[in-house]
């Protein structure tokens, strides 16, 4: 069995590759820094085993990330050595090419987005390339699956290349090979390069970033909640309740009819496993997470991610972080899990921990969105409003304040601006299913174990228990019913169902701002929580969980006194 | 705070340092920071200077002394600046960009730009 390991600068399409031979799927993006993990895929050929190693890209063998060590580390480990190249973009990724040969290994290099070289009028001699470099070159175009049989098949012819590189003067070199292979034919910019270059200008960027976010808000909205009343509610009241309350009713054990369905019929309030438990992660939730992913599919593929990241540096850079911090934090929208894994590409533990920070303190994950916004509307859209602006105020301050603790400055920004691309719809309907599928997996033992753990603290009386205890300091610091102890304690398991919880509470608008403010806050999820461990270790992991617990108990108390005051000199806020 | 300071100065100095070599070896007032120079222009990198991790990212991707760029644009209030090179769009961070010290190419050598 060969271990062959996919290599190459970041964004050249290398996990596209990997999923077209391994027939896997893969999560891919027009982006640098959207691999940040290795996969592995076993296939043989022609009586020959292979597994195909896919991870993170780099420019050159020098180590400036966690995910630059990951990729070093794979090419010291690998048999063989695919190189894949950006055909358009020859001459900056010879440079990681060339430093490849030195490391005397069996490999090919892989000419990917083959099918972009005509319409930019690039020619590429590809037999004049395999000469000078001493190793298959082959052209593929991994978006159209065109070339990944050749690819394969000259797997057995890969060899170690007999050239010797000078030492130094590398770009020079670099500059030579390809003054001889390519040739450049003039030609005329693209729909799409003028929309770079439109919405690279301070006022272009800032307008369409606007635009794109209005736009991505008011599409999220009108899918979900379209999704909702017109499909998946009905579907739920009028045919999925009444059949399950048909049979569950049958059962003749009061106990377990009350696990399954709950002793009220209103969805939000039963808490059953499959009345409550179905009604949020399907009907709630499900519509907003596919309208979300659906959007950012989109924007990621189209390569727009990294531009909202140039337009933010300035205020990232305010906290001590740069702008490709904001990329996690907008993964983190969606689900904390990817967008803590993602902090991978950052440069150091400094910008991780306040990265980290900022992630579970200024967006609140997907479900808990949508359940902030189905049960908040019934307060009006101010209420909404203000819990988003105190979260992002909060998370800013917050950063801020661990900054002003934390040695040294931010790195610079540095990140190569992919071009737009039309992204693929058969790739990114791959793409949605995977992550539905993710989400349904992860949604489904949540909802189970967590009523379940529920019922049985609550048959033990530790929830009593514990409600005693904290019911005093709740009132008085956060002015909420003790009965949010639970509540608190269920917050670890599913934070979207945590808010939901807040329904039968008849909170008021002010008490629901802080419930909402403080369980959004308070501790990371169990799934997030694990990522973060190992992402950032315990220590660390505990620190940032600790000040950001801090934090959200501090805000609350203060929402809450200022709450106070506002209605001691006659004002009502909300 | 105050390793923000501290490196502000830090840099002021590496600006004194690298004029006073300009002078010597150079005697070429066209050089400036890509900060304060004007889009769309073609532009010759003369030198690269600051931390040795910030030079080596710019060489990783082939920017060093000799190469031919574009600015692109640059965003208000300190924002990063972008560079085109041979198609290639990179974003560099604003403090980033200051050390990176570009001449106006003639048009000479804007010619064979075009023709490679």
């Amino acid at each position: 069995m060969k271990r062959v390991v996919i290599t190459g600068n970041p964004n050249t399409g290398k996990s596209l590759l990997f999923s077209r031979i391994t027939r896997t799927g893969v999560i891919s993006a027009n982006y640098s820094g959207t691999t940040v993990e290795t996969k592995t895929g076993c296939f043989s050929y022609r009586d020959s085993e292979y597994c195909l190693i896919d991870g993170p890209g780099l420019y050159s063998l020098e180590e400036f990330s966690e995910s630059d060590r990951t990729a070093l580390a794979l090419i010291d480990q690998s048999d063989l050595i695919i190189n894949v190249v950006d055909a358009t973009n020859l001459e900056r990724n010879l440079n990681l090419t060339l430093q490849l040969i030195k490391k005397n290994r069996p490999m090919i290099v892989c000419l990917n987005f083959w099918e972009d070289t005509k319409h930019k009028g690039i020619h590429i001699d590809t037999a004049a390339l395999e000469k000078l470099l001493d190793v298959p070159v082959i052209a593929v175009s991994a978006l159209e699956n065109e070339g990944i049989h050749d690819l394969v098949e000259a797997l057995s012819a890969a060899r170690t290349s007999s050239v010797l590189i000078p030492d130094g003067e590398l770009w020079k070199h670099i500059g030579e090979i390809v003054s001889t292979v390519q040739k450049l034919k003039h030609r005329h910019h693209t729909f799409l390069e003028y929309l770079s270059d439109i919405t690279l200008t301070p006022a272009g960027g800032l307008i369409s970033s606007v635009t794109v976010l209005l736009g991505t808000l008011f599409f999220i909205r009108f899918l979900g909640e379209s999704l909702i009343s017109g499909v998946l509610e009905p579907f739920y009241l009028k045919l999925y309740s009444p059949f399950i309350h048909d049979i569950v009713n049958r059962i003749p054990y009061y106990f377990v009819r009350e696990i399954i369905t709950g002793n009220t019929a209103d969805p939000l309030q039963s808490f059953g496993i499959l009345t409550s438990g179905v009604y949020i992660a399907f009907v709630l939730v499900f519509p907003y997470f596919l309208a979300f992913y659906i959007v950012f599919g989109f924007l990621e593929d189209f390569g727009f991610l990294p531009r909202i990241a140039v337009i933010l540096d300035n205020i990232f850079h305010r906290m001590g972080l740069h702008g490709y911090s904001a990329i996690p934090v907008m993964l983190g929208l969606g689900c904390k899990v990817p967008a803590f894994l993602s902090t991978r590409i950052l440069t150091d533990r400094r910008e991780k921990i306040l990265t980290t920070g900022l992630i579970m303190m200024s967006a609140p994950c997907l479900p808990q969105t949508s359940m902030i916004i189905s049960l908040g509307s019934s307060y009006g859209v101010s209420v909404v409003l203000a819990i988003f602006i105190i979260l992002i105020g909060v998370a800013f301050v917050t950063t801020v304040i661990i900054n002003s603790f934390m040695k040294g400055q931010s790195s610079d920004f540095f990140t190569e601006l992919p071009s737009y691309r039309i992204p693929s719809g058969k790739l990114m309907i791959k793409k949605l299913r995977m992550r539905v599928l993710d989400y349904f997996y992860e949604v489904i033992p949540m909802i189970a174990v967590g009523v379940l753990i529920m019922n049985i603290l609550n048959i033990m009386h530790v929830i009593s228990f514990i409600t005693g205890i904290i019911q005093k300091p709740v009132e008085l610091l956060f002015g909420l019913p003790a009965d949010i102890a639970p509540i608190m304690i269920m917050g670890f398991l599913r934070k979207d169902a945590s808010i939901a919880l807040l329904a039968p509470l008849n909170l008021t608008a002010q008490q629901f701002i802080i419930g909402s403010v403080f369980l959004t806050l308070y501790i990371p999820c169990i799934a997030s929580f694990f990522t973060l461990t190992r992402e950032s270790g315990i220590k660390d992991s505990l620190i940032i969980m600790g000040l950001v617990f801090i934090a959200s108990a501090l805000i609350c108390a203060m929402l809450h006194g200022l709450f106070i005051i506002a209605g001691m000199a006659g004002l009502h806020l909300f | 705070m105050f390793s923000a300071i501290k490196s502000r100065t830090k840099r002021r100095i590496n600006k004194k340092v690298y004029h006073s070599v300009s002078k010597n070896v150079m005697p070429d007032d066209n050089i400036t920071g890509l900060t304060s120079v004007k889009n769309g222009i073609p532009l010759k990198v003369v030198e690269i200077s600051g931390p040795e991790k910030s030079v080596n990212r710019l060489n990783s991707i082939g920017i060093i002394p000799g190469t031919v760029i574009i600015k692109k644009s640059s965003s208000a209030m300190r924002g990063p600046v972008v560079i085109e090179k041979n198609g290639i769009k990179i974003a560099i961070g604003y403090h980033m960009a200051q050390m990176i010290f570009v001449e106006h190419v003639t048009n000479n050598e804007t010619d064979q730009v075009k023709n490679i």
